[in-house]
């Protein structure tokens, strides 16, 4: 300690503070936040505070602590210099996903809105022309099939097996990319530390149900009422993926009768609107101390879960009132909303966090048990 | 020439006056309350020299009684200023004490007295009667009685009385004076605890604050000097302080209110020195102590009963059986968040600068505090700015030198 | 023959207490041309009734047997010069002993006895008539004095202004920023019609006293001599040598600067390495270099820490990436100054901790590299600089070399403590140990650019004060306006030079001889001459060793088979004077067989007063001063200390004549100590009667 010379990662400083970390200079070290915070070590966020003032992007790259924090927004409300902690952890996640993710596409995206929303609109565009362009798939298909005008034939537009196929194509494409970086964010993480396997399959149970529920948030402040909102949240995507991934040919059905997919899929509806329209009040409103600072990513992501949820409703609506070519034009449009929305969020935007945060915390949960073992054994 | 009006007479004021009258100088001194002495006569004790502010206070009282060149109002406010520099006519707004000078201080309107008011110079921890005299080291020596607080159409005190010095119905009164210039030392106050949400005064009863621990640490203090807590009235065996509870925070009191961390220092040497087993921990932002009362800071924290501690307290719970306190912070330099017992805490509260009248010419910074010499105006102590009474007292013989030079320019014109 | 009036009041329970036919006895017994009792002599009827007789020439001095001389004082004021004695029958007799008791009546007869004796032996005072100069004297041409220059000529007084460089500005003129264009206050100065101007000039002797200092200037081509009234020296600070900072890397690489010589650096030009004059893209500030460290400044040089944010201002003017790394202590930015400090962390660049600098070295490629522990960053660190500011303390220079003073007790301003040569009062921090004197700006204490010129200003108030209360023949502080002073008897002096030693002020200057040489304007009246002098040379007209000693004698002791021990307490007048009164306020009892008589000080205590009550077989001799030692609290700096000395030198006395020691006793009280003077007297009392009666009673 102290032979190696500490470099300030002048540049990193930069990029975080456009990240949203713009306060962070002005923390004076008081520790107001540890204290506010109910998750830390103790430490935490007042040592990432002056580790990110001091431009140390190694050490706060291995630190699984920023996702330790789900943004209750204690600290900063509580901030006497207003240095913003609770924002400086969340810059400190977009920094990280965009540098967890190799392809270097988070990376702009986070850094350029016209990157952002130029890749939304391509992958939009890509699921126009797939509906459209092709002779046996969507308008194409149609066209060999005039009877699909006068009653709703959906498999005669996109076919189950076909669309099924795609989304099996597409669940396990992401999810290769999201292991990748997720691979890349638990190296990060665990560089230096040894951890033995015992460990690492002890605190497993541990990261599923933290994935699940998010249980540690309910620990946080004042906001049980987030934490909830967001449970729900959870459980309502969780519903309508499992639904359209493995159980589509249940759920896109033909006739007008009762399905079971469907009751799943009013909860999902109810469930993403409402959760969704919510938080986009708070946000445009800065109801809370985490909503007062919103990103283009922060915006982006409930936009397009709430786009998608809408036109996923009026779907099922305008096919149930039988109007052939509302229907096929609305599920283009479904498509053309959620596809991007899942190939560009979960890889690379905030929804990464399903697995980065569970995983940030099995690391640290991991790495605590191991070194409180190392310390006994002492 | 003509007197210089200064206004407030605490010990910025005080100082004021007396140099200027033994300069030469004429002296209106108004003050609101019905005492001079402002808020250096409710300190048990000065640091770093830890001796009693009243040595210097009756130094001065002395000069007030002996000098014929000081006019002393009480109870009486300017409230308007007409004129140019060295010539100006000031209207002061007097309100009636209800005891006149023939009041002989015996004691017997209070004695026939029923009705009690909040003791506001002992910042409400204790009571007076209606009928009351403003503190031992009172300037004028004399009893005032609170209309406000009198129980409707009572006149005991004025049967009391044996020298008919109680005038219950006297009126207001505003005179009207010619000035030179104008010394504002209008002073500061604490601020408001309550406003600290997370740090329990107001709910918790020992929790209080440094301005009140000065109280209970003075002889004539509602505890006799000894400092108790106030659920029980025992003696605390382990003591917190908070500092920058307000002071050094964008949401109360942005600016650094200069004092606390000495007075908090001396407050450990208080408790200290009455309680030899007692524990006293500071926990702070960054301790400061300039100038020479670093010496002080260094020698109070040779006491191995004393501990400082970075760390900001962010939270204050109370044990509801035992009204101890749970006392939540960070100890910054070893990364460890605590939460300790104490048996009290004190809230290291700010300066805030008073508000009210001022001269237009005087402005106010983005805090409130008096800024600017306009013409024969003149901002002098914490209304200028939070600091000691040492550099009070400097600042305060500075701004009278000013306004000397003024009253002597309108004197030449 | 003087015509006393003796007036006793019977009102605020002093009738209730006492038998006023028996108290007004005493006032008879005396030699008094009237003596009357009135029930509330402050009233408007009692004042009249006083003022008719000194109207009417039936009295020309006056007792007042009333309340604390501290109460009424404006009601008790009459015509100048009228002598009035205050007899305090309220705070000290009726308020705090036992109604219709013996001892009480005693008290309050002893009380009105020992008043009419002092009213007998005060003498009007003949004020000093000298020619005094108001001219201001300020020494030192930096900021502070300049500033003290153009304050006090606009107050309208001739100011002389002496600085020993060739022009004025100080420390001042090299920074490179300040509040108040330096340049522009040297302007008003130089051209301002009440200020006379000697650039390149030293002091090398001043002689006299305030009000009529004579000052001899020295330049290289001569001297010449000049009159002033008052001084104020503000010679500024001097840099903590560097060279004791090795262990903070001066020395070890030209690119190890002080602050000092950056202010310089940046107020000439860019700021380079000065080791290759390339530009500088990395700077550590080392804060406290020096200070609030025991081995070198115990105390904080106040200005650093605002300084070095002041200069990472300059350096940001020529450069926004350059890393500039703060390593502090506590950062000191009070009051409002706050702000400051929380726009320079804002920099992207600028890096701030608290820690600890525990090695500063040459690195391999020429940089130098600053390792400090205990940082916020949770570990120690080490970085790496083009540039290491050491952010080194202020030393005063106002005590070497500088006033020349022919006094006998030294040529310059006395030091307490640390090189500042004020006198350590919180509420008086001017006052210096030299009468006329006063310290500004950083000689005084440090501090920055903003208080040194208010400081300056009030410095100059107090120099004004002085020569207009000198022209009145008046005191300074803190007998603010007392007209009395000392005159010594010098046929029977015996040159012991105990006066001119302790005199607190110096104010004595000796001739060959040893035979002290009153400078009656250097004089703050507290009287330890007197008290000092064995053969009771020294006197005031208002207060004498003779007066104390009439009083001592007008207390009537009782005999030994009485049973009724007398306690004499000379207490100081300022502090544990007002601690009985409050004591009385309070309603607190104490032992009636204690006589208090009042003293300006401690320090003028002579023992002749305790071998005189001793020999008139009082029991016991309290003394009752202020604290005394590191802190003290005696206006006159010292005077309970001497008494302190000069009482443990007449134990030993004692001991020769079989006195117990014990019989006499010192204490430190101070003002608001009033709950412990009960205990203090009744114990005091107890362990005479446990020592037995005085056996020099009845001689």
């Amino acid at each position: 300690m102290g032979n190696t010379v500490l470099q300030p990662d002048t540049e990193f400083i930069k990029d975080l503070m456009a990240a949203g970390a713009e306060d962070v200079k002005k923390c004076y070290q008081c520790a107001t936040c540890s204290v506010a915070c109910e998750l830390g070590d103790g430490a935490f966020p007042r040592r990432q505070m002056v580790a990110a003032q001091w431009g140390q992007k190694e050490k706060l790259l291995a630190d699984p602590a920023p996702w330790l924090c789900f943004y209750c927004g204690e600290c900063s409300k509580r901030c006497p210099r207003q240095a913003n902690p609770g924002e400086t952890m969340m810059a400190l996640r977009r920094y990280a996903t965009a540098q967890y993710d190799w392809t270097g596409l988070a990376r702009r995206m986070y850094g350029s809105a016209v990157w952002e929303i130029g890749v939304l609109l391509l992958v939009a565009a890509m699921v126009i022309a797939l509906f459209t362009v092709p002779q046996n798939f969507g308008f194409g298909l149609l066209r060999q099939h005039p009877e699909a005008l006068q009653t709703v034939r959906l498999d005669l537009f996109a076919p189950k097996h076909v669309v099924h196929r795609a989304d099996w194509i597409m669940a396990i494409g992401l999810a290769l990319l999201l292991l990748s970086n997720a691979l890349r964010m638990f190296r990060a993480l665990t560089r230096g530390k040894h951890v033995p396997l015992g460990v690492w399959l002890a605190c497993l149970p541990g990261m599923v149900a933290d994935g699940l529920t998010q249980r540690r948030w309910a620990k946080c402040g004042e906001s049980r009422m987030h934490w909830l909102r967001h449970l729900v949240l959870v459980t309502g995507y969780g519903t309508i993926f499992t639904l359209v991934v493995i159980f589509l040919p249940w759920f896109q059905v033909e006739d007008t009768g009762f399905h079971w997919t469907s009751l799943l899929g009013y909860y999902s509806t109810v469930v993403l609107l409402g959760s969704t329209g919510w938080i986009l009040l708070d946000r445009m409103g800065k109801r809370s101390e985490m909503h007062r600072f919103s990103e283009l990513s922060d915006w982006l992501f409930p936009v397009l879960l709430f786009l998608t949820a809408l036109s996923g409703i009026a779907l099922h609506i305008v096919r149930l009132a039988n109007e052939p070519m509302a229907t096929y034009t609305i599920y283009t449009v479904h498509l053309a909303i959620a596809a991007p929305m899942l190939i560009v969020e979960v890889p690379f935007g905030k929804w990464a966090h399903l697995l980065y945060r569970p995983l940030a915390l099995y690391i640290a949960a991991a790495v605590n048990r191991s070194e409180a073992m190392d310390g006994y054994k002492e | 020439m003509k007197p210089v009006l200064v206004i407030g007479g605490g010990i910025a004021g005080l100082t004021a006056a007396v140099e200027l009258a033994d300069a030469g100088a004429p002296v209106i001194l108004v003050e609101k309350s019905a005492s001079l002495g402002g808020r250096v006569a409710r300190m048990h004790q000065y640091f770093p020299k830890l001796c009693p502010p009243r040595c210097g206070l009756e130094m001065h009282y002395r000069r007030l009684r002996e000098s014929q060149a000081i006019t002393v109002l009480t109870l009486a406010e300017a409230v308007d200023v007409r004129g140019v520099p060295g010539d100006y006519e000031v209207d002061i707004k007097i309100a009636p004490r209800h005891v006149t000078a023939d009041c002989t201080l015996c004691g017997d309107c209070a004695k026939a007295c029923k009705a009690e008011r909040a003791d506001e110079f002992n910042y409400g921890l204790a009571k007076t009667k209606a009928a009351y005299l403003p503190h031992g080291m009172a300037y004028p020596m004399l009893y005032a009685i609170d209309r406000a607080a009198c129980t409707a159409g009572c006149r005991e005190c004025e049967t009391a009385c044996k020298y008919g010095a109680i005038a219950l119905d006297a009126p207001p009164e505003t005179r009207t004076y010619k000035i030179a210039a104008v010394v504002a030392a209008t002073g500061w106050k604490p601020y408001d605890a309550t406003k600290l949400d997370q740090l329990g005064f107001g709910k918790c009863p020992n929790v209080v604050t440094n301005v009140m621990l000065e109280r209970m640490a003075a002889v004539d203090g509602p505890g006799g000097g000894r400092i108790l807590r106030p659920s029980d009235g025992r003696e605390p065996r382990t003591v917190a302080f908070v500092q920058c509870a307000g002071s050094r925070d964008e949401k109360h009191l942005p600016y650094c209110s200069a004092v606390c961390c000495s007075a908090s220092i001396k407050h450990a040497a208080y408790i200290r020195a009455q309680y030899p087993e007692t524990a006293v921990t500071i926990f702070y932002i960054d301790v400061r102590t300039p100038g020479r009362l670093e010496e002080f800071y260094a020698r109070v924290n040779r006491d191995a009963n004393l501990q400082l501690i970075k760390g900001k307290v962010a939270r204050v719970e109370e044990n509801p059986a035992t009204h101890d306190l749970l006392v939540t912070a960070e100890d910054v330099m070893a990364g460890k968040k605590n939460t300790l017992q104490f048996e009290l805490v004190v809230l290291a509260t700010g300066i805030v600068p008073e508000p009210g009248w001022l001269p237009a010419g005087l402005g106010r910074d983005e805090f409130g505090f008096v800024s600017g010499s306009n013409g024969g105006f003149y901002a002098a102590g914490c209304a200028r700015r939070p600091e000691e009474v040492s550099a009070t007292v400097e600042d305060a013989t500075g701004a009278a030198l000013q306004a000397l030079a003024c009253a002597r320019r309108g004197a030449r014109a | 023959m003087s015509k006393l009036g003796v007036y006793i009041c019977s009102g605020c329970g002093i009738g209730e207490a006492l038998d006023m036919a028996q108290v007004s006895k005493v006032g008879g017994e005396s030699k008094a041309a009237v003596c009357r009792t009135h029930a509330a002599l402050c009233s408007a009827e009692g004042v009249a009734g006083i003022r008719a007789d000194l109207d009417s020439g039936a009295v020309d001095r006056v007792v007042v047997a009333a309340c604390s001389p501290r109460f009424k004082t404006e009601a008790f004021c009459f015509n100048h010069g009228t002598i009035v004695e205050r007899v305090n029958l309220r705070e000290h007799v009726a308020w705090c002993h036992k109604p219709g008791d013996e001892d009480t009546q005693m008290l309050a007869e002893d009380y009105l006895r020992m008043g009419i004796a002092r009213a007998l032996k005060t003498e009007a005072v003949q004020p000093l008539s000298n020619e005094i100069s108001d001219t201001i004297l300020v020494v030192g041409g930096g900021i502070a004095g300049t500033t003290a220059a153009v304050e006090a000529a606009n107050a309208g007084y001739p100011v002389l202004l002496v600085e020993k460089e060739e022009e004025l500005g100080g420390r001042a003129a090299a920074s490179r920023k300040l509040t108040v264009s330096m340049e522009e206050l040297a302007e008003t100065a130089l051209y301002h019609p009440r200020i006379r101007t000697y650039c390149s000039t030293e002091i090398r002797k001043i002689e006299g006293q305030p009000g009529m200092f004579d000052v001899t200037l020295g330049t290289v081509s001569g001297e010449q001599q000049v009159r002033a009234g008052a001084i104020v020296v503000a010679t500024g600070w001097k840099p903590y040598d560097a060279a004791k900072l090795a262990h903070l890397g001066y020395g070890a690489s030209p690119d190890v600067i002080t602050n000092e010589q950056f202010e310089r650096m940046a107020a000439k030009g860019p700021i380079l390495r000065p080791s290759n004059g390339q530009p500088v893209k990395s700077v550590v500030f080392v804060q406290c270099a020096g200070s609030r460290d025991p081995e070198h400044l115990p105390y904080c040089s106040t200005v650093c820490c605002l300084q070095t944010l002041r200069q990472i201002g300059y350096l940001r003017e020529q450069d926004q990436e350059a890393q500039v790394y703060v390593i502090y202590k506590d950062m000191r930015t009070p009051a409002q100054d706050e702000r400051i400090y929380r726009q320079a962390q804002d920099h992207p660049m600028n890096f701030f901790t608290k820690g600890e600098v525990a090695a500063v070295k040459r690195w391999e490629d020429g940089r130098v590299a600053v390792t400090a522990d205990h940082t916020l960053l949770g570990e120690s660190i080490t970085v790496l600089a083009d540039l290491v500011v050491l952010a080194a303390g202020m030393v005063p220079n106002g005590t070497e070399n500088i006033l020349h003073l022919t006094y006998r007790q030294g040529p310059e301003l006395p030091v307490l403590r640390d090189g500042f040569p004020d006198s350590h009062f919180v509420c008086f921090p001017y006052e210096t140990r030299r009468t006329g004197i006063y310290a500004a700006g950083t000689v005084r204490s440090p501090m920055g650019e903003d208080q040194g010129r208010r400081d300056a200003m009030g410095a100059a108030m107090k120099a004004i004060q002085c020569v207009e209360l000198a022209s009145k023949g008046r005191a300074v502080h803190p007998r603010g306006g007392d007209m009395s002073f000392p005159s010594f008897f010098l046929q029977r002096c015996t040159q012991c030079k105990r006066c001119t030693e302790e005199c607190p002020f110096g104010a004595l200057d000796e001739d060959v001889k040893g035979t002290p040489k009153p400078n009656p304007y250097r004089c703050r009246r507290c009287g330890v001459c007197m008290g000092a002098c064995p053969e009771r040379i020294v006197s005031f007209a208002n207060y004498s060793v003779d007066m104390i000693a009439s009083m001592i004698k007008a207390i009537e002791v009782p005999e030994e088979d009485e049973e009724k021990p007398r306690v004499l307490a000379l207490v100081c007048e300022n502090d544990a004077y007002p601690a009985l009164d409050l004591a009385g306020l309070k309603r607190q009892p104490y032992d009636a067989n204690v006589r208090v008589i009042p003293l300006r000080c401690l320090g003028s205590l002579n023992i002749v007063w305790i071998a005189d009550a001793l020999s008139r077989g009082i029991d016991g001799v309290m003394l009752i001063g202020c604290k005394y030692g590191e802190d003290y609290q005696c206006h006159f700096t010292k005077g309970s200390e001497l008494a302190a000395k000069r009482l443990e030198n007449l134990k030993e006395t004692l001991q020769r004549l079989q006195l117990e020691p014990e019989r006499l006793q010192l204490t430190e009280l101070a003002i608001d100590e009033w709950d412990k003077l009960p205990a203090l007297f009744d114990g005091f009392v107890e362990r005479m009667r446990e020592l037995g009666p005085n056996p020099y009673k009845g001689f």
